[in-house]
């Protein structure tokens, strides 16, 4: 008998965080910070005119020896475009009139695969199948004045590459992400002066790490605003080392946008770190976001990881439905919060349990809000969120376009990082702008549940109210059984009452296994495995039919 | 009864833990998952004969083809992109040793997303 439970407790140990293993697996080169590039630094002073050289896009680049610039005149281009040569720029001639256009039939507007050095700038790509602007295995990249809309997985997009910029871009309508840096350790890369609205994550950057910027941009509209994630499908977990700074996050939690599973379970959240660590986020203006205006996750995917070392500082955070800041559980140690300008918090208090100088409450986080994430996964699962029709989304109006156009200085993506990043300390906040009002109002919830989706609070209730109440009756009762007994010592009766009381969870199951209590085998055994089974049951059905497994 | 349970219990543990892969795989009948970016087995053996099931598990559609191509997802799938859940069974009759590559993130260089399938060498 002894033997079983120690195994039940062992598997509950677990369930609630001892998984471990990332993904084993080798990135490129490029991902791990190699300096190398196969890029010249400078323009060869060759330009090919498309259409005038060449009709199409792709027959320039095929054309183009590393260092030239294609240059493409007012048009939409119905191709896709593949790069391979290093160092080459895409200038389009107007950001709004050049447009390659995917039709909804073809992946990438452009990619670019294993070309160190290449820059895409002033141009548009819209309704591509995969994503509108793409860079995968590359040292050295920069995208400049893009417009990204209605692609089916991310508008601008960078993987497994190293030494990049993004810049006064524009990305609306993507399921995943409007703005997406991938798998990479040191990204060594910045995201500054950008718009991106109207997808399933304003940024997303799956196992992103090291000397990676999120800065002085604009994420509104979007199903959820900027989070930076740990995923196992890709290489590199956790993601650590991400600093999201001055930027002005309002009104995510938007039920109009396209989103995935994954999104969708991130809805109404400005800010969210999920299962990352060392992140600094500071000087945000966070504003109207029915969930939480920054929160703290852990992230649940085939490996379970708990946030450590985040900083979040010196945001002001308004209007939040659940809460303004988060730290959602299970969390890891180091976690802190301090400065920030705020009305609510979950668990209460947090500044002052959690801070980061001083003393630190270790480990104080509360379940309810990453329980009921658990529920959108189920809506995912069962077809329950939203359907969008891509095609009918809106889109935005003409974009700044590239200073001096066609004539600004050619310059391949060389030292892209060394040469643009930023001074984090000296970025401000952004200003209220001036028709943004606060009009989201705190909502109610239980002990973190939110009553903002039905299946939220299902699983909310049963994947961490549950389990309290469970905890709940198996300390009275026990305390009941200890008080009636005649057979034990005042010693032992004291000392049984101090384990039980002082030990959370693991007390309570000793006295019932170890303590000779008088309650039947049979009905410590319904009382303890029996809520058990219910809480790991939905648990496991919720992961199962939300895709987590 | 307390078998029952603790098997059941066992069991969705196991199921919320999931497990990690190994870059190589080999079998008969393997299946190899393709994530963003990448595949699940990098080195892939099967005894002439056996299979290769190549099934979407990204957000960006994926495939595998020969860099010599002498075969392709798209034969047998239909199309070049595969979606989270489609999947693409091949049977290996010849032996040889195959790089193959996502056309999207890969090349025949063996960058990026790319594998190596050994068939008749081993599993035998």
């Amino acid at each position: 008998m002894k033997r079983g439970w120690l195994l039940l407790l062992a598997g509950t140990a677990l369930t609630l965080g001892a998984c471990a293993g990332p993904p084993e697996g080798e990135p490129s080169p490029s991902a791990v910070g190699d300096p190398a590039t196969d890029s010249p630094s400078e323009w060869t002073g060759e330009t090919l005119q498309v259409p005038q050289g060449y009709p199409t896009i792709q027959s320039a680049v095929d054309a183009a020896n590393p260092g030239d610039m294609i240059l493409i005149d007012r048009g939409t281009y119905h191709e896709e475009v593949q790069v391979t040569t290093p160092g080459v720029t895409l200038r389009g001639v107007d950001r709004n009139q050049v447009v390659i256009d995917g039709e909804f039939q073809r992946p990438n507007g452009v990619s670019v695969l294993f070309a160190d050095g290449v820059v895409v700038e002033n141009m548009t790509a819209i309704n591509n199948t995969s994503n509108g602007f793409f860079w995968s295995g590359v040292r050295g990249y920069r995208g400049s004045y893009l417009t990204a809309v209605n692609n089916g997985v991310y508008g601008i997009y960078a993987f497994d590459s190293g030494d990049g910029l993004f810049e006064h871009s524009y990305a609306s309508g993507s399921p995943d992400a409007g703005f997406y840096i991938g798998q990479c350790d040191p990204c060594q890369a910045t995201i500054t002066d950008s718009i991106s609205e109207w997808n399933g994550l304003g940024y997303s950057g799956t196992n992103a790490s090291s000397e990676l910027n999120i800065v002085d941009s604009v994420f509104r509209h979007n199903v959820a605003g900027i989070a930076p994630n740990t995923l196992d499908g890709e290489l590199l977990p956790p993601f650590h080392n991400v600093n999201v700074v001055g930027n002005l996050v309002h009104d995510n939690g938007n039920i109009d946008a396209p989103a995935l599973a994954f999104e969708w379970a991130a809805q109404g959240n400005g800010i969210l770190l999920a299962g990352g660590g060392d992140s600094y986020v500071a000087r945000n203006l966070v504003v109207n976001h029915p969930q939480s205006g920054i929160a703290i996750f852990p992230m649940l995917d085939a490996n379970f990881y708990m946030s450590y070392d985040h900083q979040v500082v010196g945001n002001v955070v308004e209007g939040s439905g659940l809460a303004d800041l988060t730290l959602g559980g299970p969390s890891d140690s180091g976690n802190c919060f301090e400065d920030n300008e705020f009305s609510s918090t979950l668990p209460a208090g947090l500044e002052v349990k959690q801070p980061c100088e001083g003393l630190r409450l270790p480990a104080l986080f509360e379940i309810g809000s990453t329980s009921a994430q658990l529920g959108r996964l189920f809506e995912s699962g069962l077809d329950q969120q939203p359907e969008v029709d891509m095609a009918a989304l809106p889109h935005p109006g003409p974009q700044p376009n590239m200073p001096e156009g066609a004539s600004a200085p050619v310059t391949p993506a060389v030292n892209v990082f060394a040469s643009t990043r930023p001074d984090i300390d000296a970025i401000a906040m952004p200003q209220m702008p001036s028709d943004l009002e606060v009009t989201q109002q705190k909502g109610i919830n239980i002990m973190g549940v939110s009553f903002a989706s039905a299946a939220g609070v299902f699983f909310g209730l049963y994947a961490y109210v549950l389990p309290l109440v469970l905890y709940t009756s198996w300390v009275v009762l026990a305390l009941w059984d200890l008080a009636k007994r005649d057979d034990l010592t005042r010693g032992k009766t004291i000392a049984w009452m101090a384990v039980i009381l002082i030990i959370p969870f693991l007390g309570v199951i000793a006295y019932y296994i170890f303590g000779r209590s008088t309650i039947p085998v049979w009905q410590r055994w319904v009382l303890l495995a029996g809520g058990m089974l219910v809480y790991v049951l939905f648990l496991g059905l919720g992961m199962v039919i939300g895709g987590i497994v | 009864m307390r078998r029952a349970f603790l098997a059941v219990v066992g069991a969705l543990l196991i199921v919320s833990c999931g497990g990690d892969e190994g870059d190589t795989a080999s079998g008969d009948d393997v299946v190899v998952q393709m994530f963003d970016n990448r595949y699940q087995f990098t080195e892939v053996t099967v005894p002439v004969g056996g299979t290769v099931t190549f099934v979407g598990a990204g957000r960006n559609p994926h495939n595998a083809v020969s860099a010599d191509e002498s075969w392709s997802t798209e034969d047998v799938f239909g199309s070049p992109e595969q979606h989270e859940g489609d999947k693409a069974t091949l049977t290996f009759d010849q032996p040889g040793e195959y790089v193959f590559f996502c056309t999207f993130h890969g090349n025949a260089g063996g960058d990026g997303m790319a594998g190596t399938l050994i068939v008749g060498s081993t599993g035998e």
